[in-house]
C-alpha cells in the first residue's frame, strides 16, 4: 500500500518517494486500475477527498474492487483525522512547556536587569566606554553593600536561568544524552550552590550551618546542581525568618551518603506528602502566601536526584513539637534527606 | 645493584601528581569567538591551554601536540569545509587521532541530538556550563593520558576488546618499557608485546608514547 496524505494541499504523511510516484494528476474521488511499470503488476490508484484531507492511495490487492480500495482510503482518512487532534493536543502541551520556560526566564531576567541597573543606570549621563567604567567604579565604591548584594542577585538569577535551561533540555526535549558521572566533593557542590543564594538568606535573617564533609559522590554535575539549586531556592523562600538551616552529612553505609537539610519552614500538611513531588503541585500554605511557583520545583528535585541514582526523602514533624507562627503563617520542622552514591 | 647501571640512563615509569599532569597537558579550544572559560582554565594551573579560531590542517604540529580538544559545534570546521561545522571537525579529529580526547560543546541542542558524532567523541558539554565542569572534564581526560593507572586501564580495555584476553598490570608495566627503542616507540614491538592487530597496536603505541615522552618540566 502506497499513499500520500495531504491537508489543504500540504503533505502530512507519505510512504512513497515523490520523485518516483505516479499518484500525480489523478482526478479526486475517482479510482482506476492500471499496470504499474515499475512494480510490473496491476494496481489500483486514486484520490479520496473529504474535507481538508486528501488521500492519494495505490494498492496491489483486490485491484478489481473499487469497494476495497475505498474502504482502505476511508480508514486512512479517519486515522489522519484523529491524528490531527493528537497533533493539536501535542502542540498545546508543548506550548505549555515553552510558556513556563519563557515565563521563568523572563522573571529571572527581570531580576538580573533590576540588579544590574543598581550598579549602572543605563540612562545616566555618562558617555563613552571609559566614563561608563568610571561611573560604575564610583557607583560601586559609593554603595558597596548595595552593589555587592546586586551582584549576588545577578549570580543567583543566572544560576536559576542555567537550571531552567537544563531542566528544559533534560525533561522536555527527548534528550537521551548520557550523564557525565564524575567524582565530586559534595561539600563543594553544596557550598558553590549556596553561595549564589547568600543574599536571599541574609534578607530573611536565616543562618545556614553546614557541617564539614570530605566525602566524594559519584554524580552528574549538571543535573545534581539543578536539584540543589531548586532545593536551596525553596529553602530561601520557605524557611522561617530568623531561623537556622542545618546541613549535615552522614554515611549510611560504604556506598551511600545521606545529606540532611533540616529547617523550620512553612508547614507541609500530612495529606500533601503524597502529592508534593508531583508535577504542577503547590502546597496550600505556599499558595496562600503567594510564594508558589509553577509547582515543578519538588518534582524536579526528586527527578534529578533519582537520575543520579539517588533518593529524596521528606520527613515532616508529625508530633508538631516545633510548630510555631510567624507573621500569621505556620512553620514546622521539615527535613529533606538526599541519599547519593559515594565514589 | 650493578654498578654498570649507574652509567646508563635508566628508563623508568613516570609517577605524576595532578599538578604534574596539569603542567604537561596541552588543551586546545577550537572556537571562532572568544570564550572566557579558556582563560579561567589557564589560571587554574593548566598552563598549556589556548584557543584557535579554526583548524586548517589535521596534521599541523599544534594538533599533533594537543592532548585534549574542546570543539565548539558552531562556527568552526569551515576551513576544512565540513558542512556540519564542529561536528565534522570533531569526527575528523577523532578518526585521525583516536587516542586524543575530543569534547564537543555547544549552546544548541536540537540539531545534533541524533547525530552519531556524539557517540564517537569522548564527551559533550553545554556552553553555559560552569567553568568547574570544564575543569573536571580536562582533569578526567588528562588523567587518561598521563596517569599510569588510567593508561594501563585503557590498554587493558583495548586488548580485551580485541583479543578477549585480560593482561595483568605487571605485564603491561614491563611491556611499557620494552616497546621503546632509543626513545621512540617501536610499532613492531608493540604488536609483539600486546599481540594485537595494527589498528589497536597503533592506538596503544600512541597512548604509551604520550604517557612516556612528556617528561615533567621543572
Amino acid at each position: 500500500m502506497r499513499f500520500i496524505i495531504k491537508e489543504n494541499g500540504k503533505i502530512l504523511v507519505k510512504n512513497i518517494d515523490l520523485n518516483d510516484c505516479c499518484l500525480d494528476n489523478l482526478i479526486p474521488n475517482q479510482t482506476e486500475k492500471y499496470f504499474c511499470n515499475k512494480k510490473k503488476e496491476f494496481r489500483r490508484r486514486g484520490i479520496f477527498k473529504k474535507g481538508d484531507i486528501e488521500v492519494l492511495l495505490c494498492i496491489n490487492e483486490a485491484v478489481d474492487s473499487t469497494r476495497i480500495w475505498k474502504s482502505k482510503a476511508i480508514l486512512l482518512h479517519d486515522f489522519i483525522e484523529t491524528f490531527k487532534d493528537l497533533k493539536i493536543e501535542l502542540s498545546k502541551d508543548f506550548i505549555t512547556i515553552i510558556d513556563r520556560l519563557t515565563h521563568n526566564l523572563k522573571k529571572y531576567n527581570a531580576h538580573c536587569i533590576q540588579a544590574s541597573e543598581n550598579i549602572l543606570d543605563p540612562y545616566s549621563n555618562s558617555s563613552g566606554t571609559k566614563s561608563q567604567i568610571d561611573t560604575i567604579k564610583s557607583n560601586i565604591t559609593q554603595n558597596v553593600s548595595k552593589s555587592s548584594s546586586s551582584l549576588l542577585k545577578i549570580i543567583k538569577n543566572n544560576k536559576l536561568i542555567q537550571a531552567e535551561l537544563s531542566v528544559y533540555d533534560r525533561l522536555y526535549k527527548f534528550n537521551n544524552e548520557k550523564l557525565e558521572k564524575l567524582s565530586h566533593s559534595i561539600h563543594r557542590l553544596i557550598k558553590a550552590t549556596l553561595s549564589a543564594f547568600w543574599d536571599s538568606f541574609i534578607e530573611n535573617n536565616v543562618v545556614v550551618e553546614i557541617e564539614n564533609c570530605y566525602d566524594e559522590v559519584n554524580v552528574d554535575y549538571e543535573t545534581i546542581t539543578v536539584a540543589l539549586v531548586h532545593l536551596i531556592d525553596n529553602c530561601t523562600k520557605y524557611t522561617c525568618p530568623h531561623s537556622t538551616l542545618n546541613i549535615t552529612f552522614r554515611k549510611l553505609n560504604a556506598k551511600q551518603l545521606i545529606i540532611t537539610f533540616k529547617m523550620l519552614s512553612l508547614r507541609i500538611y500530612e495529606f500533601e506528602l503524597d502529592e508534593i513531588f508531583n508535577e504542577g503541585f503547590s502546597g496550600e500554605l505556599s499558595c496562600s502566601l503567594g510564594l508558589n511557583g509553577s509547582g515543578t520545583g519538588m518534582y524536579i528535585i526528586k527527578n534529578f536526584i533519582e537520575l543520579n541514582g539517588g533518593i529524596l526523602n521528606l520527613k515532616i514533624d508529625t508530633n508538631h513539637s516545633k510548630n510555631m507562627k510567624y507573621n500569621g503563617s505556620e512553620y514546622e520542622e521539615n527535613i529533606f534527606e538526599i541519599i547519593l552514591p559515594i565514589t | 645493584m650493578n654498578i654498570l647501571n649507574w652509567f646508563y640512563k635508566k628508563p623508568n615509569i613516570p609517577q605524576r601528581s595532578l599538578d604534574d599532569i596539569k603542567r604537561v597537558t596541552k588543551i586546545l579550544f577550537i572556537d571562532d569567538i572568544k570564550f572566557e572559560v579558556v582563560e579561567k582554565i589557564s589560571t587554574n594551573g593548566w598552563r598549556q591551554c589556548s584557543r584557535v579560531k579554526d583548524i586548517e590542517d589535521l596534521d599541523h604540529a599544534d594538533v599533533e601536540k594537543t592532548h585534549i580538544f574542546f570543539v565548539d559545534i558552531q562556527g568552526v570546521g569551515k576551513k576544512l569545509n565540513f558542512p556540519d561545522e564542529g561536528l565534522g571537525l570533531a569526527r575528523a579529529l577523532k578518526e585521525k587521532h583516536p587516542s586524543k580526547a575530543v569534547i564537543l560543546y555547544s549552546s544548541e541542542g536540537k540539531r545534533d541530538i541524533f547525530d552519531n558524532t556524539l557517540s564517537i567523541v569522548d564527551a559533550r558539554i553545554r556552553k553555559n556550563a560552569d567553568t568547574y565542569e570544564f575543569l573536571k572534564l580536562a582533569e578526567k581526560f588528562a588523567n587518561q593520558a598521563f596517569s599510569l593507572d588510567e593508561c594501563i586501564q585503557r590498554i587493558q580495555k583495548l586488548v580485551k576488546d580485541e583479543t578477549g584476553e585480560f593482561l595483568e598490570l605487571s605485564l603491561i608495566k614491563t611491556n611499557l618499557l620494552k616497546v621503546q627503542n632509543k626513545g621512540e616507540i617501536d610499532s613492531e614491538k608493540v604488536l609483539k608485546a600486546f599481540k594485537v592487530t595494527a589498528q589497536s597496536g597503533s592506538i596503544i603505541g600512541t597512548i604509551i608514547k604520550t604517557f612516556l615522552t612528556h617528561s615533567v618540566s621543572p
